[in-house]
This record gives C-alpha cells, structure tokens and sequence, in this order.
C-alpha cells in the first residue's frame, strides 16, 4: 500500500467537517427567536439566488476588494478563486477519468499519484494537464504577491499591516506551504513518471534523478497531503475560518438578521472576519495602538475566546470607517455595543428628577432640539433663533432651560436600559408641544432621533431645513467668497446619509471646495463621545490629522454641521470653524427687512424626509 | 479673627479634606483614571452639567464625595448623570470625566439587579 500517505489529509479533512458542522449548530442554536423568526421569512428562490450569487463574488471573486485597492484584490482573488477553480477542475478531471460521479476526495487531489504510469494520450488528458498547471500558476503568482507583501506592504497600496497572532501565523505558513509543496510533488512525480502538462511536466523533465530515488516521488507527496491536513486542523483554530463561515454569514445577511444583543449571529460574523487589515488601513486610532482596540484586534480577541479588555472595548472613536470598508460586512459597530452592553448595561440611573422639571410644554409647529452639544456652542443656538425668527417660523427651543439628553451618549458607553429610560423622558417632552416638524442641529440627536424614537413627524438636521428654506424662495442668500471646507460629520454622513443637503446650502452661501464627495469616506474629528480612552491631546491629534486631510492650501475657513465637530476643531485651532447655521445667518442680516418678512407663510412640513 | 463663618458660611465637617485619612477607593480610581488627579474644583463641570440644573448635583461634587469618603452621596448622584460629556469639553486641566463616572459606577457597584 504506497497510498497511506493520504491519512493526514484525510483526518484533517474528518476533523474540519465535523469542527464546522458543530460550531455552526451551536451558533445556530444561540440565535434569538426573533432572528429565527427572520431567517424563516426569509427563506425564499429569490433570497438563495441573491445569496448565492453574492458568495460568488464575495467569497470568490472578492469584488469588494477590488473596490478597494487592485492590487490587494488580485492576491486574495488569485489565492482563493484560483484554490478554488484548482478543486473544480481536479475534481472533473477525476470524474472524466474514473467514469464516476462521487469519487474519493484524496483521489481527486492526488489524482497524479493514482494515475502514475498510466500513459494516456487524447485531447482530453493534454488539455487537462494544461488546466491544471495554469491554475497552480495563477494560485502561485498570488502567493508571490502575499510573501512579498509581508516585506513591503506599500507596494500593495496597503499602509498598515496586521500585526497577526503566533497561531495565525502558523496557520499561514502553512497555508503558503500548500502551493508550493503541490508544485514539488507534480514536478517530482513527472520526473519518474512521465506526463504532466508544459509547466510540472517540463520543471519534472528538467530534474534528472535515478530510478531508485523514486521514494523522495512519495515523500513529497506525503508532503502534500500533510500540509494540507495541518492546515485544515489549524484552520478552526484561525482566521482561515472566515473561507467558510463567510457562505452562511452572508446567507444570514442577507436574511435581515440583527446583530445587536444577539450571540449566535455575533459568532457567525466574529469568525467570518478575515483579518485582512484593510479596517486597520481607515482606522483613526493611530495614536493609541497600545490598547489593541481597533475592529481587526478586537475581532480577533473575541474569535479566540479572550475576551477583550474593558479599555480596548472603550478604545473606539464608533466612527463606522471600519464597518464601511469591510469586504466581509462584519457589523463592526454591533459587535462591540453588545460588548459594552455586556459590561456597562445593567448600571444604575435615577432621572426621577426630570418629573420635576418645568419646561414650557406649549403647541408650537415646530420643536427645535439643541442637544447637549449646541448647549455648548451658543452660536449655533443663536443663529438657529435668528433664522426661524425672521422666516417667521411658530417654533419652541425645548432644550434652552433644564436641558435633557437624546440618550446616544448613554447607548453608546453601554448603559442601554438608563438609555431607554431617557428616551422614554425626552420623547414625552418633544411630543408634548405636537410639532409637526422636528429641527436639530446635533447629528448625535438626529441619529437617535431616527433610530430610536419612532416618531411619527419628520425629524430633519437644520442642514435640511434651511435648504428647504432656500428651495422654496423664502430666502435670497446673499453669496460671498470665502473660500471653505466642508467637514462631513460622521453621523450626518456615514450614519444618515445627508451629504448633498449641507453642500447645497454651503454652495449658495460662500465659495466651497469640496462639493464633491465620496459617501462614506468622511473623517471623524477626533471628538467622538462614543471614546472614553483618549486624552485631549490625542484627540487633538486626531483633529489635526483630519483637518489636514480636508483642507486645501487656499482654505480660509472650516464647515461642519455638527456642534461636537465644531468645538474639537476649535480646540485643534488651525482654521476658524463655524457651523452653517452661524453662516447662513450672518447672510441673513444684509437682506432688508421687507424682503424677508414678504412671504411669510404657514408652512406644510409634509414633504420633509419622515424617519427610515 | 475674623473667620469664613463670619459671612455666613458654614463648615460641613464630614467635607473638609483630609490628606491623611486611608481612601482605598480613591487610589483605585486614581489609578484608572489618572487624570483624575488634575482636577482643582473648578466647577466649570457642574456649570454645564444638565443634572446638576435640577439635582445639584455636578462632576465636583462627585470628586468631592469620593474624596472625602462620602459614598451613600456619591452612589445617589452617580444615578443622576445623563452621560452628555459636556464636562469633558468644558474641563480646563483635560480630566476625563466620563470614563471616572463609569468607573465610579463600577467601583460601588450600583447595578440593577
């Protein structure tokens, strides 16, 4: 029995189909009902057909990837499609050989041990051989891109690596033993044995080696088949486990499920997570790396079952950069709420006081929501006041005395029932005075806003508000040239999807520089309240980094829509910043008095954007 | 001589500071925050904070109850705060108030069971 050699591939490849099977039915047994319940709705040919399409391309084809970066796209294309292809084409080339449907899968894989001697000729068996070789070529060359990688990341267009941990380590090097290892055993096995297609037929026919030698054939075959059964062991073990929980991951995606507050789905999305680094690439967190809390470390840690410290769970600006990258669509920002969830959720809270409170609860058409922040930045308030004052607008500042909170602060430090709570408080107030237009010039509060409130009356940030204003011709702006950036707020941006409005009203008032955008691709300031590890002056640091993104080099002023934006950029202190409320306000003054007051009309709200 | 008392003031003597009273509690938080110990009562903290406009309650106070050991007063006003960070904005000396909150949450242990 020469053949023995397939007994660690082959209990490798036992013990990944028995690992997998058990870790995806206990995932699938920790899902909540209610994502259970989704999962069955969804069940239907058009959500297989969008599913499998979608694991064509993504876990194959890595479309998103070449998105992203071309280069990186062919290494990891090239790896796993060419891997792929290499099965495929193995496989028919056994089933053409053998006459069976169901052959062994070592037969398959070992083909051209069992088919030693066996001197075929025919079309068929030549332009297999070819197939093959142009396949290990096409596997090899990606293998090539990743070792060199490894020396110089920047030629990939990659500016930072992972720093991987030693069992992935091991896991790679296997991985990258397996190509290699092949090659040595078709080429030797050509050498003793003729045949083979132009490349391992050619390399075996270089090599000129007695007969008697012809066990270092069967030793590098061994070879073979025990890197790769090393591999599969090691495979459940490492992020090589994203190759196959990827496939029902995105059947799950695709299926609607939530992550938040549910383990099953978090295990699935944890151990789909690749490592690739391209999060690490976006991640802001260069001045506090020590911590290990951006998403690829964080992931990591969850995926061996550390679970990770309470400051790297802490150690994120929640910013969506990462989440907005991902070629995998790992939920980042879900993952780690349910993790400070887990730590800070149960925490005391006692708002009982804010019963007391007696704030003006009178009927007003429309609610303006400072929040916390433009308490802070009186300036916006200020210009908020003006404008809806000289529009003639019925409109109540409901936060102006014995403030309240939106609750995003609290729901993203972890304490979520204290958040409920103040939401419960906070909605009550709003509804009271029956608005029938909700204004804010928080982003923060917009986002809960429309999170979280479900609120029945459109709810807009003071961006859309005032463009409204202007769409209608209620109001000449009077243009002047300063030259301006526009910073795009995360939660304006990434979060809500208002990048068009904000540059429309910009665009009308001074000269602005950036009118173009790229979704998703904005910075954070470096202020964000979901962080609670950085000190003012790595903040800073952040703020700095971004500003020096976004400016040109004939920028007299900065823009943002966000209050939070506006002071971390004023504490930076490289460019004056103003809010667009406070800009379009001042554009206000210099129109007459009859101008503004001529149209002053009762207003329909109804074609405002209502929550999504 | 003329004291404080004098002008209406008082003397809360379970206030007044002492160096040389054992505070295990404050050493631990020192150690976690440790920007912390930057803080000089300034009070622009409680000047924004949102609680504190109904409740009296500020990040000073907070400091000050864990400083002096008055713990049942800081576990009640722990509960008052809304978690906003306007305190963190406003701080002169850069002390990180929300992370001292919710490690003085964590400390006392007030969880809902």
């Amino acid at each position: 029995m020469e053949s023995f050699f397939v007994i660690p591939f082959t209990i490798g490849l036992i013990f990944l189909i028995i690992s997998l099977t058990a870790s995806y039915i206990r995932w699938f047994m920790a899902l909540r009902i209610k994502n259970k319940v989704r999962l069955k709705k969804a069940l239907s040919i058009k959500w297989l057909v969008v599913s499998l399409v979608e694991v064509f391309r993504e876990c194959l084809l890595h479309i998103r990837i070449f998105k992203v970066n071309k280069r990186l796209w062919y290494m990891h294309m090239s790896l796993a499609f060419g891997w792929f292809l290499l099965i495929l084409a193995g496989h028919i080339e056994t089933i053409s050989k053998t006459g069976t449907f169901f052959a062994s899968p070592y037969k398959a894989i070992f083909l051209d041990f069992y088919t030693r001697g066996h001197l075929e000729t025919g079309w068929s068996v030549t332009g297999f051989n070819y197939i093959m070789d142009i396949l290990l070529i096409f596997v090899l060359s990606g293998l090539f891109l990743a070792i060199y990688k490894r020396f110089n990341a920047k030629l990939l267009g990659v500016g930072k690596t992972a720093n991987h941990s030693s069992t992935d380590k091991v896991a790679l090097a296997f991985l990258w033993l397996v190509f290699p290892a092949r090659l040595i055993a078709e080429t030797l096995n050509h050498t003793f044995y003729d045949g083979g297609g132009f490349f391992t037929g050619f390399l075996g026919n270089l090599i000129y080696l007695q007969e008697n030698y012809n066990f270092l054939s069967n030793a590098a075959w061994l070879f073979y088949s025990s890197v790769l059964g090393g591999f599969f062991i090691l495979l459940p073990f490492s992020r090589y486990m994203h190759i196959f929980t990827e496939i029902p991951h995105i059947f799950l995606k695709n299926a609607n499920i939530e992550v938040l507050h549910d383990d099953g789905i978090t295990n699935f999305q944890v151990h789909a997570c690749s490592s690739c680094g391209i999060c690490l690439d976006t991640c802001q967190m260069n001045v506090k790396t020590g911590l290990m809390g951006q998403s690829l470390y964080f992931l990591r840690n969850l995926r061996n079952g550390k679970k990770p410290k309470e400051n790297s769970i802490m150690n994120c600006l929640m910013c969506g950069r990462c989440k907005q990258v991902c070629p995998v669509q790992v939920d980042t920002l879900s993952i780690r709420m349910n993790e400070r969830n887990r730590m800070n959720g149960k925490m005391n809270y006692d708002f009982s006081y804010l019963d007391e409170a007696s704030w003006p609860a009178f009927q007003s058409r429309i609610v303006f929501f400072g929040g916390c922040m433009t308490r802070l930045t009186p300036a916006i308030r200020e210009a908020m006041k003006k404008i809806f004052m000289l529009t003639g607008e019925d409109f109540i500042f409901i936060d102006e005395y014995e403030a309240i909170c939106c609750g995003r602060p609290l729901l993203l430090s972890g304490q979520y029932e204290a958040f409920r709570e103040i939401v419960n408080r906070t909605r009550r107030r709003i509804l009271d005075c029956h608005p029938a237009l909700i204004v804010t010039t928080c982003p923060i509060c917009l986002n809960t806003f429309k999170n979280d409130y479900y609120f029945q009356i459109p709810v807009v940030h003071h961006s859309q508000y005032l463009n409204s204003l202007i769409k209608e011709g209620r109001f000449i702006p009077q243009r002047n040239g300063v030259k301006t950036v526009y910073h795009d707020p995360c939660e304006l941006g990434r979060d809500l999807g208002i990048y068009s409005e904000p540059r429309k009203v910009l665009d009308s008032l001074v000269y602005l520089q950036n009118k173009d955008y790229k979704a998703g691709d904005g910075l954070c300031c470096g202020g964000s309240l979901a962080d609670l590890e950085l000190d003012v002056e790595e903040k800073m640091q952040i703020a700095r980094e971004t500003i020096e993104q976004i400016v040109t080099n004939d920028t007299q002023q900065l823009t943002t829509g966000c209050p939070l934006c506006k002071m971390t950029f004023q504490m930076a202190g490289l460019y004056p910043v103003k809010d667009l409320a406070e800009i379009y306000a001042e554009s206000m003054i210099t129109l007459p008095v009859e101008k503004i007051t001529a149209n002053m009309k009762i207003r329909n709200y109804s074609n405002m954007p209502v929550n999504r | 001589m003329i004291g404080m008392t004098d002008f209406g003031f008082k003397i809360h003597k379970d206030q007044l500071l002492d160096q040389d009273r054992p505070n295990v509690a404050y050493k631990e938080m020192i150690e976690k925050v440790p920007s912390l110990s930057l803080c000089i009562s300034c009070g622009s903290c409680t000047a924004t904070c949102n609680s504190s406009e109904m409740t009296g309650m500020g990040f000073r106070k907070l400091h000050l109850y864990l400083k002096t050991g008055l713990y049942v007063n800081l576990k009640r006003g722990l509960k008052y705060c809304q978690y906003c960070g306007k305190c963190w904005l406003v701080c002169p000396r850069g002390v990180n108030t929300r992370k001292a909150i919710v490690e003085m949450k964590r400390i006392f242990e007030i969880y809902k069971t």
